[in-house]
């Protein structure tokens, strides 16, 4: 069995997926087909039209004029974009390039057919893929994408700059602080409702005066929370009761 | 191509039978979904609250509320007869309703998730509540309608009798979570502030560029096998329009959930705010079952069984179903099994 590629392998795969991507796309406009992603449609996607903003630029160019009367801020925006860009390309085409070397059809006829072939590529890219997406190098190529992609429209004037105090991480805070303070008022005046009846007992079987009642009131000690909310025991938490994973029934 | 050899010859057949298979499929026109009869029952800001048509009286069955995610559309659940979640259930003898979220306008980009939860799901329940005449509901919650459901019945466990969750997101920072490390350094202060309502289709790039050779390629010449079969065609067109059909997203609410959970996995961590209330899942004290997908690669199982350690529920069951993220609701397997078991689970507790 052999199960060497054949030289023209690539060359077949990459004009198939080209006719895959060029029917598909066909389709799109008449089924609701969503055509083949690629990287241009992250422009695509939030503009609807993106051709403008990167028409005519070229951030490789060795020519120093090619890009002479660029706005500054669009050219760093520009440059930011194409590096990004860039840099997550290489990471495709490295996986790339590492799926079609890998790829070795599981072939029982002992002359693999180019569906094996295509078969087992997809599988190999995919699992080199995934070994590569779950890693924080990865995971930081596409936040810089998409963070550049934010600058880029920004400097063209698509959107609004955000106010830049204010952030949503702060607001996270202080909400978060504020129903923590909310939630120990609210368990501060449970305690005290909590004390107020549990000494009205006392008082009806002892008759008093008014004053005299509000002192006793006053020096009545309140009980312990129940619950580790709040007060000395706050953090401490009580141990849920042990359950075991059941499947359903 | 030129086929000067079988090789070449057999990937030029391809190609031409792949353009046949996508005339046939660009022939059938754009595909129904979602089609099992159903009323509007309640017209909220936001939202309307859907009850699905059953023969049965309904108010003697026991009830689901759906809560579904606000990313992509819920016809995932009924996406035609034969695959159809929604259908299972009311076969299986459930009064079913669904909240079907409204693509936010320029004027929602405020929208915060206390709007989702303390006000458009709890609208639902009490309108689900009246018309049955019960003080509590089931709810579904399904994958980010998931996460909404456990920060509802923490907030309000009284309104819950029963609690499923399907691939929902606990722990947001596993380490098999692909997502969360993509979106994990993305300033999302920048991002609503550039966008306002966050495009559904960029989204949708994300979803699918998580498994590029597979989405982008693999399935796309697959359609070569269905040729000659014109439902899996049918079927493989209502799948793209629902894949496709993307809305965009509140973008504070949003950033509210990326930031505050993918980013700082707040809900677990027992920081995050709904509503000025902090969620504390271990108010959850109902009967809990947690349905998730050994194969999921948008929810991994280890994002969802997180759940277990985080409620005080006595009478907590998972559901393990071998498949992934969307096959939960769409494969003949899951159609078999999964809603049965759900409706099993719920009737000896309801």
């Amino acid at each position: 069995m052999s199960t060497s590629l054949p030289p023209e392998w690539a060359s077949l795969l990459r004009q198939l997926q080209e006719t895959i991507r060029a029917q598909s796309l066909g389709v799109s406009r008449t089924a609701g087909a969503l055509p083949i992603p690629s990287l241009a449609d992250w422009l695509a996607a939030t503009t609807g039209n993106p051709e403008p903003v990167t028409e005519g630029f070229n951030p490789w160019s060795d020519d120093p004029g090619a890009n002479a009367g660029i706005d500054p801020d669009k050219w760093r925006a520009l440059s930011r974009y194409g590096q990004a860009l860039s840099a997550l390309q290489s990471a495709w085409l490295e996986i790339g390039l590492a799926a079609l070397s890998e790829s070795q059809p599981n072939s029982t006829t002992g002359h693999p057919t180019f569906r094996e072939h295509y078969d087992q590529w997809t599988q190999t890219g995919e699992r080199l893929f995934a070994e590569r997406a779950a890693t924080d190098s990865y995971g930081q190529l596409i936040s810089e994408l998409i963070n550049a992609q934010v600058d880029l429209h920004l400097a063209y004037g698509i959107g609004e700059a955000p106010p830049p105090e204010d952030p949503q991480e702060l607001k996270e805070a202080l909400a978060e602080a504020r129903a923590r303070e909310k939630q120990l008022r609210e368990d501060l005046a449970a305690l005290k409702a909590q004390t107020a009846t549990s000494s009205a007992p006392v008082k009806k079987r002892s008759p008093q005066k008014p004053a005299q009642r509000a002192r006793s009131s006053a020096k009545a000690k309140p009980p312990a929370p129940k619950n580790a909310r709040g007060g000395a025991t706050a953090g401490k938490k009580k141990t849920a009761p042990a359950r075991k994973k059941k499947t359903a029934s | 191509m030129s086929p000067s050899t079988p090789f070449a010859e057999e990937a030029q057949k391809l190609g031409q039978q792949l353009s046949l298979s996508l005339q046939q499929l660009s022939a059938l026109g754009v595909p129904s979904i979602g089609t099992t009869e159903h009323e509007t029952v309640l017209r909220g800001d936001g939202f309307r609250l859907l009850r699905y048509v059953s023969k049965a009286t309904r108010n003697d069955r026991p009830a689901v509320l759906i809560v579904y995610a606000l990313v992509n559309r819920p016809w995932v659940l009924d996406l035609e007869p034969e695959r159809s979640t929604i259908q299972r259930f009311l076969d299986l003898g459930l009064d079913v309703f669904l909240i079907e979220w409204a693509d936010p306008t320029v004027s929602d980009t405020d929208r915060e998730l206390s709007d989702y939860i303390s006000r458009m799901v709890k609208e639902s329940v009490e309108r689900v509540c009246d018309l049955r005449q019960e003080s509590a509901v089931n709810l579904l919650g399904v994958c980010q309608g998931g996460t909404f459901s456990l920060c509802f019945s923490a907030l309000y466990p009284d309104k819950v009798k029963n609690l499923i969750t399907m691939v929902t997101p606990v722990d947001f920072q596993t380490a098999d979570n692909v997502l969360s490390q993509w979106v994990r350094h993305v300033d999302l202060d920048r991002l609503v502030g550039c966008y306002g309502n966050v495009p559904g289709a960029m989204l949708n790039a994300l979803f699918i560029s998580l498994q590029p050779f597979r989405l982008g390629s693999k399935k796309y010449l697959d359609l070569v096998d269905l040729a000659e079969h014109p439902e899996a065609l049918a079927t493989f067109a209502r799948m793209e329009r629902w894949i496709a059909d993307s809305p965009a997203q509140a973008g504070r609410a949003f950033a509210q959930f990326i930031g505050g959970l993918y980013q700082r996995n707040a809900l677990i961590k027992g920081k995050f705010v709904i509503d000025e209330r902090i969620v504390d899942l271990k108010k959850i004290k109902c009967p809990v079952l947690n349905v998730y997908g050994l194969t999921d690669h948008l929810v991994p199982a280890s994002a969802s069984r997180a759940l277990a350690d985080q409620i005080s529920s006595p009478d907590y069951r998972e559901l393990a179903f071998d498949g992934g993220h969307i096959g939960i609701y769409v494969s003949r397997r899951a159609q078999a099994e999964i809603p049965a078991a759900i409706t099993t689970w719920l009737k000896a507790r309801d």
